[in-house]
């Protein structure tokens, strides 16, 4: 059962897209594009956070009665992605060219390494760990369907 | 599966990787410097003592100090691993490393009993217990797939190659322990495409797709890979048959040649199309693993055997060709991702009241972009030179040298300067 490895993998992936376009759309100084685009990416994202933030990490924490462990630091880290992602709203509006591909290696970096650790270490501790419980899952989280194989 | 693994505090502090980082191009110095001096003498064969002295100081003073720095960051981090008293064991494996290779690279030039003794005293143990620690910890950890098995098989093959090279530098120390020249290919092998080779492949399923935007490689694909190079590793080692040795050396190169193609594949379609020095780096290493391949190849199928002048290019094709080449650009993205990381920790960790602006440089200014593109020219330079002396007559040869002294120098400068940015943010930080 690899449920929540699929859905949330997935989403990484989808908005890892969106960045790449709205980091090339800026390359070419195509602010329209690049602000929309931002916009997309900055919705998909936070609700990524907060389908983790709501719903997975606390399931995870009464599960495992881990608090303080690895739902915390993923906390943490997606406050610090949220500023990063602010940094780059404001530079996108401002046209601000250097400022948005310079924050957008440091968001982008940050970012990834992030997401091997939910990947490698939390995903498949949660997908253990919630195996039964991927109902909640499916109420809470838009979208989220528990599949079977995998 | 541990689950305090994800925990900062467990994340090794700056200076626990970072001091191995460092310690990479003062052993590139020191090859460059040992090929300047000699003057090319030492590309005749092998078996020359400036050969393997140059050998050593990029196998164990670059190479492995570059991945052991690497591991002892991700295996924490991105795999999970808990090492209980890591930060005070790396930095007693750091000095034994950096000791053990200096006096193994003096002993190979001097010819002394004593320094051979006293290389095999640091090195075997300290490398021995690295190895059986990573193997454990990633037996404890129940995964052994993906990243994490690959790094288990490589610190297996470790053990082994460094068990072989201590037994080889016993025989230089001892009289009584006689020399068997054959196992330095069993040594060779066990040390390139087990514990280098299996490790990149590996690490580079996970780290490529990600963090160079590139697609995945296919699926299966790198543990079939390792899997497969391990097998013939141990085919070759257990069966002593006449031919063998050949065969699994041609098969080897094969996999060489295809694991290379598929990597410069992935990495022509990058997403992101923005300067990557790593990206650099990796396609130049590729390349090179594609020709020693088939250089590799082409000897295996040699009516008298591999001709002693291929074998030499193979050596510099895979060792500062591909190997160097990978490292060199592995570098240019974790320390400056470090530097920022470790800037940023305050905050991470909860330390500072919401709403203090802790400044930390972006990643992209730690190192600027232009000495990076400069130390890569040297790098590639020096590379094509030191080809060319294998070919030409050694006229090229000081040269070369000259450029891998400067590409080394330039990677040392460009380090130190990242360092120093972390000293000086974080300093200000404690003084305030």
């Amino acid at each position: 059962m690899s449920s929540i490895q699929n859905f949330f993998g997935e989403q990484h992936r989808s908005c890892d897209e969106l960045f790449e376009k709205m980091e090339a759309a800026v390359s070419r100084d195509d602010w329209q594009q690049a602000g929309s685009l931002y916009q997309h990416l900055s919705d998909d994202t936070l609700q990524h956070f907060a389908n983790e933030e709501q719903a997975l990490f606390p399931l995870f924490e009464e599960k495992t009665g881990m608090r303080q462990g690895p739902t915390q630091v993923m906390r943490s880290e997606h406050a610090e992605l949220r500023e990063l992602l602010q940094r780059i709203g404001d530079a996108v509006q401002r046209h601000d060219r250097g400022e948005v591909l310079g924050t957008s290696e440091t968001f982008f970096l940050f970012l990834q390494q992030h997401n091997v650790k939910e990947e490698q270490v939390l995903y498949p501790m949660a997908d253990q760990a919630l195996q039964d419980s991927l109902q909640e899952l499916v109420d809470r989280v838009p979208g989220f369907r528990a599949t079977t194989r995998g | 599966m541990n689950l305090a693994a994800l925990s900062l505090e467990n994340a090794p502090r700056f200076w626990t990787p970072v001091r191995f980082f460092l310690t990479v191009p003062l052993f590139g110095i020191l090859g460059a410097a040992i090929l300047l001096l000699d003057g090319g003498q030492l590309l005749q064969s092998r078996w020359h003592p400036a050969a393997l002295a140059v050998t050593h100081a990029f196998t164990l003073g670059y190479i492995a100090m570059g991945m052991l720095g690497a591991l002892l960051q991700m295996l924490p981090v991105l795999m999970g691993v808990t090492v209980p008293g890591l930060q005070r064991a790396a930095a007693c494996l750091h000095l034994l490393l950096t000791a053990g290779t200096l006096c193994l690279v003096s002993a190979f030039l001097t010819d002394a009993a004593p320094l051979f003794g006293a290389a095999v005293l640091l090195l075997v143990p300290a490398l021995i217990l690295f190895a059986l620690a990573v193997v454990v910890a990633i037996r404890n950890i129940g995964r052994t797939r993906g990243a994490a098995g690959a790094a288990q098989l490589a610190a297996f093959a470790l053990l082994l190659t460094v068990a072989l090279g201590g037994y080889l530098a016993a025989a230089y120390t001892f009289d009584a322990v006689p020399l068997q020249r054959g196992l330095t290919n069993y040594h060779a092998a066990w040390g390139f495409a087990g514990w280098i080779f299996i490790l990149i492949i590996g690490v580079s399923a996970q780290v490529i797709p990600m963090f160079l935007t590139t697609p995945p490689y296919p699926d299966g694909f790198n543990r079939r890979l390792v899997y497969f190079l391990m097998l013939l590793l141990v085919a070759a080692s257990l069966l002593p048959v006449a031919g063998a040795g050949r065969a699994v050396t041609a098969v080897t190169a094969l996999l060489m040649a295809v694991y290379a193609l598929v990597t410069l594949f992935l990495l022509l379609r990058r997403r992101r199309k923005r300067f990557d020095i790593t990206d650099w780096f990796w396609r130049l290493g590729m390349v090179c693993l594609l020709a020693g391949g088939g250089v590799l190849l082409f000897a295996a199928f040699a009516a008298n055997g591999p001709a002693a002048d291929a074998q030499m290019l193979a050596g510099v094709l895979l060792l500062p060709g591909f190997a160097l080449s990978l490292i060199n650009g592995m570098l240019y993205k974790i320390v400056p991702f470090l530097v920022w990381l470790n800037l940023r920790m305050p905050v991470l960790k909860g330390q500072v009241p919401p709403g203090t602006r802790i400044y930390a440089p972006s990643i992209h200014e730690v190192i600027a972009e232009r000495p990076m593109q400069g130390q890569f020219l040297l790098h590639a330079c020096g590379l094509l030179l030191l080809l060319l002396s294998l070919t030409a007559p050694p006229l090229w040869t000081r040269p070369a040298a000259v450029l891998m002294l400067a590409s080394n120098l330039l990677l040392l400068v460009n380090l130190l300067q990242a360092v120093q940015l972390y000293r000086i943010h974080s300093a200000g930080r404690r003084a305030a």
